[in-house]
């Protein structure tokens, strides 16, 4: 044996082998050791003798913990004898077997996750369009009567603006003991298109209804009866072409042929 | 109980990736009675020593393809590994404390611990090997010490400290080799 290198004696193989050398003390041992077959041979015989040592030191594990050692082998992805594959450890194309299973697994995760997203979004897509179906007929139904109330509305103007053109505004005023009421009538002699707009009228019983008049020679002539329910503005139905006043009284439900004396409450007389 | 096979050249190829079928199965039963000893003598027995015996084999199974032969046998990549998993435990925090006196629980653990027959004479002969020389290679080869800190705890100077590992090694091997030469 040749003693000259100064590694058998320094107790660097023995610090070596017990991993208490630094990085770079240990690569010059390797180092060493490549060209020195004798050093090759007492390093291994150091070694042999720590074994021994370790080894002194053996004591036989529980039974069962090869198996929970196998199982969690198992997960890590090594098969055990039962196994008919081998027992590769994970060299880097099992790893990338590894990493592709970890990304099949996810991608499995991911399709599912996106399966019952799209089913709880077609649902919720049936829900909406249930929903939009009921707010389209809600919307139908509401341009219908838009379409009716435009088209009263615009009967209306046209009324109102042929009325304005030529008519005369009336206003009824109210008498003794119904101070506060308010009504006019615009009145069109030409066309006898007349049209009424109460403002302030008392509220009545259910019995009870409104009746207009107009006066002619002192002779009260009904033009019907309404309700403040109904409109703002009636239009008279009958044409008139001579009147010296309009009234309003409050008659009997149904209206009466001539308005009750004490009931008429507001009256306009026509500019002469 | 059968008699495994535990030549190197058994595990070499499954190590690799090469084809082989059951080499991890066989080099737990040939190694797996050593790694829990020392796991035992480091961070006591117990079920942190089982969990360690778990994790030990779990990285041996991942670090096969990097072992080389050129660094040492099998057998000491293996111990490696598993007392490189127990200083990481050891060096962990406050388990250095704890440590002190795993020493004691250890001994008294050894004493109770049915002994692995094969290496019963084996713990005879190690145990003719004088008490300092035997507490120095404990604390290098179980307890995770560094040189300073064997320097600090022996308080004797750190260039000390490697030859009397050496000695006391050197002593180890005289047993063993007039053990071998009976």
């Amino acid at each position: 044996m040749s003693n000259n290198n100064p590694y058998y004696s320094s107790g660097d193989l023995e610090a070596y082998l017990l991993g208490m050398l630094s990085k770079e003390e240990a690569i010059q041992i390797e180092q060493a050791l490549e060209s020195d077959d004798e050093l090759r041979k007492e390093l291994k015989a150091i070694e042999n003798s720590l074994l021994d040592f370790a080894k002194s030191h053996s004591v036989s594990p529980p039974a069962k913990l090869k198996s929970r050692v196998f199982d969690r082998l198992e997960k890590e992805g090594y098969k055990t004898s039962d196994s008919s594959s081998t027992q590769s450890p994970p060299s880097d194309q099992s790893k990338g077997v590894h990493r592709l299973r970890i990304w099949l697994i996810a991608a499995s995760v991911a399709l599912l996750v996106s399966f019952g997203l799209n089913l709880y979004l077609i649902n919720e897509n049936l829900t909406y369009q249930q929903e939009l179906s009921e707010l389209r007929s809600a919307y139908d139904e509401a341009v219908e009567r838009q379409s009716v109330l435009a088209e009263n509305t615009s009967r209306l103007e046209s009324t109102l603006r042929t009325v304005a053109q030529t008519a005369v505004s009336i206003d009824l005023q109210a008498q003794e003991g119904f101070e506060g009421m308010k009504a006019r009538v615009f009145w069109d002699s030409n066309t006898g298109e007349a049209i009424l707009a109460p403002r302030e009228l008392p509220a009545i019983t259910a019995d009870r209804t409104y009746q207009l008049w107009k006066i002619r020679d002192g002779q009260p002539e009904s033009l019907g009866v309404f309700d403040l329910d109904e409109r703002p503005i009636f239009n008279v139905e009958d044409r008139i072409f001579e009147a010296d006043a309009f009234a309003i009284s409050i008659e009997p439900e149904g209206g009466s042929v001539q308005p009750t004396a004490d009931q008429i409450f507001l009256v306009g007389l026509v500019a002469g | 109980m059968v008699e495994k096979d535990c030549k190197e050249e058994n595990f070499l190829k499954g190590m690799s990736g090469s084809e082989s079928s059951g080499w991890m199965e066989l080099l737990y039963d040939c190694f797996s009675s050593t790694v829990y000893g020392v796991i035992g003598q480091m961070i006591g027995f117990g079920e942190s020593a089982e969990d360690a015996l778990q994790e030990v084999f779990v990285k041996i199974w991942k670090s096969a393809p990097a072992y080389s032969a050129k660094k040492g046998r099998v057998y000491t990549w293996i111990l490696n590994i598993t007392r490189n998993h127990c200083i990481d435990i050891l060096r962990s925090k406050g388990h250095r404390e704890e440590g002190q006196t795993t020493s004691l629980a250890v001994e008294k653990v050894n004493r109770s611990y049915e002994w692995d027959s094969a290496i019963l004479g084996l713990n005879e002969l190690i145990k003719k090997l004088p008490e300092d020389q035997y507490r120095l290679i404990r604390m290098a080869y179980f307890e995770g010490y560094t040189q300073r800190e064997i320097a600090d705890k022996l308080d004797i100077p750190i260039g000390t400290v490697k030859s009397r590992i050496r000695l006391a090694i050197k002593k180890l091997r005289k047993l063993l080799e007039i053990e071998y030469e009976q």
